[in-house]
């Protein structure tokens, strides 16, 4: 580097203020900061909502759990009823009374084991469709994220090749390849979403993928440019294209999270 | 400053101590990383050391606030790095529409009277967050490749690449502010 612009740099280093007041400033905040805001409130009340919905949903699993026989105890009266029909046949003794009560038992337990069934199935579908849905409005938002901030990208790259006097048949190539890039880059995401379910294992391939796309556009736009020196400009780790961490809810964090996670080498 | 200074403990073990909620540990990564990220907010808020603070405060806390939830594949630093740049961008939208102050000559921040100084934290601040972060690491922290590698959790050669871009970059800056009347 320049020393002369190194050395500038280097002298513009402001001072900082030691760290203390920031930690009894923190020390001081133990609980989130209250706040009258709507989007506060709207949070809080979400959050009510959601955990009474959790209490409601353990509160009744244990119950059903309690109610309702195991399915050992199924098969024992399945078992007893085979006894009687068997001892009916053999002496006569069983009455037909008893022989009815069993198997109005064993209909009254089929029934429930068939609501549990019911109910497990109804629930397993509910977080399948809530976890599809969270994964697809990640999606959405982290594509929105990446497509406004690779569109500014290009046009600063196209800006600063246009300044150089490349030739306008070379620029309108040149924004061909920025542009296959970016779409690349989205269906690659893409992929990554629609892999599935498990977000906290990491997605091994990625990293090589993503690097692989920067080093064909970057060799592409070599050629034509003339110039090989693009460096990290297209960006070619999956940080690069991270989801954005606005915080304006909590779920920004959450996908910026997801993103990082899904994205290491796991 | 050294991200990993000899002897002492990793930030990778920080960090699970703090999740684990033991006491010091948490302090221990502000008092390592505070002025480092200090710096940078100042660049980002145009030099309002009044800002830098209120935007330090709220992103270290903000930090303190998610370090549950951080996994550390991608450093710490970066991660707290990327939490203070996006305090910084709310701050500078709130005050997108109150006019600059320049501030007063101030004998706690002698770098801050030098109107170069200004100048110089003006172009970096134009630069787009992943090449002015290595930048000031390098020059004003004093951190060698492989200390700013592991701070950003990026491969060494990535840095060395990003450091090259970035430097270009500036020297674009700083050339067009100059030439300007």
């Amino acid at each position: 580097m320049n020393d002369r612009i190194a050395d500038l740099i280097r002298n513009a280093k402001p001072q900082a203020p030691s760290p203390d007041a920031l930690l009894a400033a923190l020390g001081s905040r133990a609980v989130p900061p209250a706040t009258g805001s709507a989007v506060w409130l709207l949070r809080a009340a979400a959050l009510f909502v959601l955990a009474a919905g959790i209490g409601a949903a353990s509160a009744l699993l244990p119950r059903m759990s309690a109610d309702t026989p195991a399915t050992g105890d199924l098969e024992r009266v399945r078992g007893l009823a085979a006894r009687i029909e068997s001892l009916e046949s053999q002496t006569g003794s069983v009455s037909a009374e008893q022989v009815v009560e069993q198997e109005a038992r064993i209909a009254a337990l089929e029934t429930r084991v068939q609501a549990r069934t019911a109910i497990e199935q109804a629930v397993g579908e509910y977080f399948v469709k809530r976890d599809a849905a969270e994964r697809e409005l990640w999606q959405e938002r982290h594509l929105e994220h990446v497509r406004r901030h690779y569109a500014k990208d290009m046009e600063g790259t196209l800006a600063e090749l246009k300044a150089q006097n490349l030739p306008e048949a070379k620029l309108v190539r040149a924004r061909e390849i920025l542009a296959q890039h970016g779409k690349d880059i989205e269906v690659l995401i893409k992929q990554s979403y629609a892999q599935g379910g498990d977000h906290r294992r990491g997605h091994r391939d990625l990293r090589e993928q993503f690097a692989s796309l920067a080093r064909g556009a970057q060799d592409s736009l070599a050629r034509v440019t003339g110039e090989n020196n693009w460096g990290t400009l297209l960006g070619e780790s999956p940080e690069d294209w991270a989801p954005t961490a606005e915080f304006e809810d909590l779920s920004d964090f959450d996908s910026m999270m997801n993103w990082m996670r899904r994205s290491s080498r796991g | 400053m050294a991200a990993e200074p000899p002897g002492s403990t990793r930030d990778d073990s920080l960090v699970d101590d703090a999740r684990g909620g033991l006491p010091g540990s948490f302090e221990t990564l502000v008092r390592r990383y505070h002025a480092a990220v200090y710096r940078q907010i100042l660049v980002w808020v145009n030099g309002d050391h009044a800002a830098a603070d209120d935007v330090a405060q709220e992103a270290w806390w903000r930090v303190a606030k998610g370090v549950k939830r951080f996994e550390g594949r991608s450093g710490f630093y970066a991660w707290a790095c990327r939490i203070a740049h996006n305090e910084a961008k709310r701050w500078l939208g709130r005050n997108a529409r109150k006019p600059r102050l320049v501030p007063e000559p101030d004998e706690e921040h002698p770098a801050e009277r030098s109107a170069t100084g200004e100048a110089v934290r003006l172009a970096l601040s134009k630069l787009p967050e992943k090449f002015a972060t290595p930048l000031m690491l390098e020059l004003w922290e004093d951190m060698s490749l492989k200390d700013i590698a592991h701070a950003l959790g990026l491969p060494e050669g990535t840095v060395k690449s990003r450091l090259f871009r970035a430097r270009e970059k500036f020297r674009a800056v700083w050339d067009e502010m100059e030439s300007e009347p």
